[in-house]
């Protein structure tokens, strides 16, 4: 059974559950729901065809800006099993190899993020590998189902469930052989992967640390979905989180319209680790200042001498 | 209603809505001169962040012009020389965002100073004690009164008080002062250089709002960030007889006035949708930059994360450094 730490007792006040609608009534609501999930049949197969997925070839990286003193600066193109390829971003800090590395993934109806933003791992001392899945929409079999996908809609209607489940397969293949890449890289240490999902990036980061071949450290996850809004039953981050052991930090707002809330108290009670939950009644799906504080305090954890799940020390990177 | 590159070309005269004060320059001398005369009593303690090998956190404590004790994030790269600083001012009504996000200049081996505006978001004392209205937004606190009882006025002034201090610690490099802003953050900054032209080297500023303070009234985009600018006009003066007193009394702070003595190089960006802080006032402010400087236009942005725009920063702030 998971250890969970949350903010949620603390919100509660027992003379505003009278009404309903309170955000005391709802917590409580989404504190007390039984979780009984079960995932879709086939789901262990249509993983398992792509857990240990590796980059299908060598990495092929491009200088994409300037280095500083501080970082360098790369295009990475990751060869996929089924022909394709992912791009993604790599920002290493310019400290002794090897470092600490965060895989990213970002939400569904925006871009992969920028490198000015991004920079702030090299700052902590790590690496950042961030998969651009917009690059994986390119040419067929990939328009239609992963574009409708990533561009963040919740209909998906008139797509087929081959349709569906194929770009699924995209998207689980590239987050799981991003793992595997970062894990190759010379610079990296393989013992210290942590992965970051912002809302549909979630998933993608619960699949990296369920299914890749590298072991991945620790979970972090930003309003996490799908969980029961879309119909992506292999992605759905409920199915996913009961594959994942490691400590996780998951932020939720409470006003979140699209990543419903009661699906993302499923993701947080189903995973199986040590969860930390920090849940902010007044914010809604975007990003949140105090949620970046609690996500740099726990990579302080995590990568300066913290314990993994299973109790084994998280790599001593910056020991001096 | 979004412009085109080609109607902000035919903007390359336009220098504003209301005309500069004559004293203006006499006015910020003698602002700067109280300021300078300010014992700061700085303080710096350990953040609640805990230090990585490679990066540090504190809070920065200092005394403000009227006694007030101001806050700023100041993270440090670890390094044996002394590092360039990013002094970085956020947008309206927020406050210095996260240590995560101000971390990114330490990843380009930079400290960065983040100032929390007093009476915003963040843990700045804000002792108040402005003439007339204060209800309805920092913009015209004060703006009843004579221009020294500005919000913006006593707020350059603590940034100067700051600007004096960043370069004066211990492992910053004072040649190497650069300023970072956004909006509020960017009006703000356009203020960091103009009254502190010896100390910054190079400044980054999207998107200013406390910009052509008559343009936004004229223009009835005095709502959201400007709400203070229709608040003032509907309940001290509906029928517009006072414009003279308080829009000149604004006038001190307006960004498009504070331009003309900035000396530093400067990076400009403007999101050509931008409907909170209308592309004509921020043309108003490029235009009355004498000092080198360079301006990116973004179509089909508005006031939000330009995101190509912040990647620039890297390129900008340490090219030839």
């Amino acid at each position: 059974m998971s250890q969970l730490e949350s903010n949620v007792c603390d919100l509660i006040d027992e003379a505003a559950l009278l009404v309903p609608s309170s955000v005391s009534a709802r917590l409580r609501a989404l504190m007390d729901r039984e979780e009984a999930r079960r995932p879709p049949d086939g789901f262990d197969d249509f993983w398992g065809g792509i857990r240990e997925a590796a980059p299908a070839g060598p990495l092929v990286r491009e200088r994409a800006l300037g280095a500083t003193p501080a970082a360098t600066y790369e295009e990475v193109r990751i060869p996929l099993a089924d022909g394709g390829a992912a791009s993604a971003r790599l920002i290493l800090p310019r400290v002794p190899a090897p470092v600490p590395i965060v895989l990213m993934f970002h939400d569904a109806g925006r871009p992969v993020r920028g490198w000015h933003h991004m920079t702030r791992f090299a700052a902590l001392g790590a690496g950042v590998l961030a998969l651009d899945a917009d690059s994986l929409a390119a040419g067929p079999p990939r328009e239609g189902a992963l574009a409708r996908i990533l561009a963040g809609g919740t209909d998906l209607a008139g797509l087929s469930a081959t349709d569906i489940a194929a770009a699924e397969a995209v998207l689980g293949r590239a987050a799981v052989a991003l793992a595997s890449a970062a894990a190759r890289l010379p610079e990296v240490d393989g013992a210290s992967l942590h992965v970051w999902g912002e809302g549909l990036g979630a998933a993608l980061a619960l699949a990296a640390a369920a299914f890749a071949p590298a072991a991945v450290a620790s979970v972090t996850l930003a309003n996490p979905r799908p969980c029961g809004e879309l119909d992506l039953p292999h992605l759905d981050a409920r199915h996913l989180a009961p594959r994942v052991f490691q400590r996780a930090l998951v932020g939720t707002g409470l006003m979140d319209a699209v990543a419903p809330p009661e699906g993302q108290f499923s993701v947080v009670k189903l995973l199986g680790g040590p969860i930390r939950h920090i849940v902010f009644p007044k914010y809604a799906h975007e990003r949140i200042n105090e949620f970046e504080n609690a996500h740099l305090a726990f990579l302080h954890t995590v990568l300066q001498g913290g314990r993994s799940a299973d109790g084994a020390p998280s790599h001593p990177s910056h020991a001096r | 209603m979004e412009m085109t590159p080609e109607q902000i070309e035919e903007l390359a005269g336009y220098r504003g809505a209301m005309p500069c004060p004559a004293d203006f320059e006499e006015f910020w001398r003698a602002r700067v001169a109280e300021a300078d005369a300010v014992a700061p009593r700085p303080q710096i303690v350990p953040a609640e962040i805990p230090p990585f090998a490679t990066c540090e956190f504190h809070d920065l404590w200092f005394t403000g012009i009227a006694g007030e004790r101001l806050h700023a994030k100041y993270l440090r790269p670890a390094s044996a020389r002394p590092v360039p600083v990013v002094m970085q001012f956020h947008g309206y009504p927020g406050s210095s965002r996260s240590w995560f996000e101000q971390a990114s200049f330490c990843g380009m081996g930079m400290a960065v100073i983040a100032l929390d505006c007093p009476g915003q978001g963040g843990a700045s004392q804000d002792v108040g004690g402005y003439p007339g209205p204060t209800v309805s937004g920092h913009v015209v606190a004060g703006a009843v009164g004579a221009p020294d009882d500005l919000y913006y006025v006593r707020l350059h002034q603590d940034i100067r008080i700051l600007m004096r201090l960043a370069a004066a610690l211990p492992g910053i490099d004072p040649a190497r002062v650069y300023v970072n802003g956004a909006s509020q953050g960017g009006g703000l900054g356009i203020g960091a250089c103009a009254l502190s032209p010896e100390i910054v080297r190079r400044a980054a500023i999207l998107y200013p709002f406390l910009s052509d303070f008559r343009m936004v009234w004229e223009l009835d985009a005095d709502e959201i960030a400007y709400e203070g600018l229709r608040y003032l006009s509907r309940w001290y003066d509906p029928r517009g007889e006072r414009m003279a007193e308080w829009m000149g009394a604004l006038a001190y702070v307006d960004a498009k006035n504070l331009a003309s003595l900035v000396r530093c190089e400067v990076l400009f960006g403007t999101g050509l949708a931008d409907g909170v802080c209308p592309p004509i006032t921020q043309c108003a402010v490029y235009n009355g930059l004498s000092c080198p400087k360079e301006r990116v236009l973004y179509p089909g942005f508005g006031h939000e994360e330009i995101q190509a725009f912040d990647d620039r920063l890297i390129a900008f702030f340490t090219e030839g450094e």
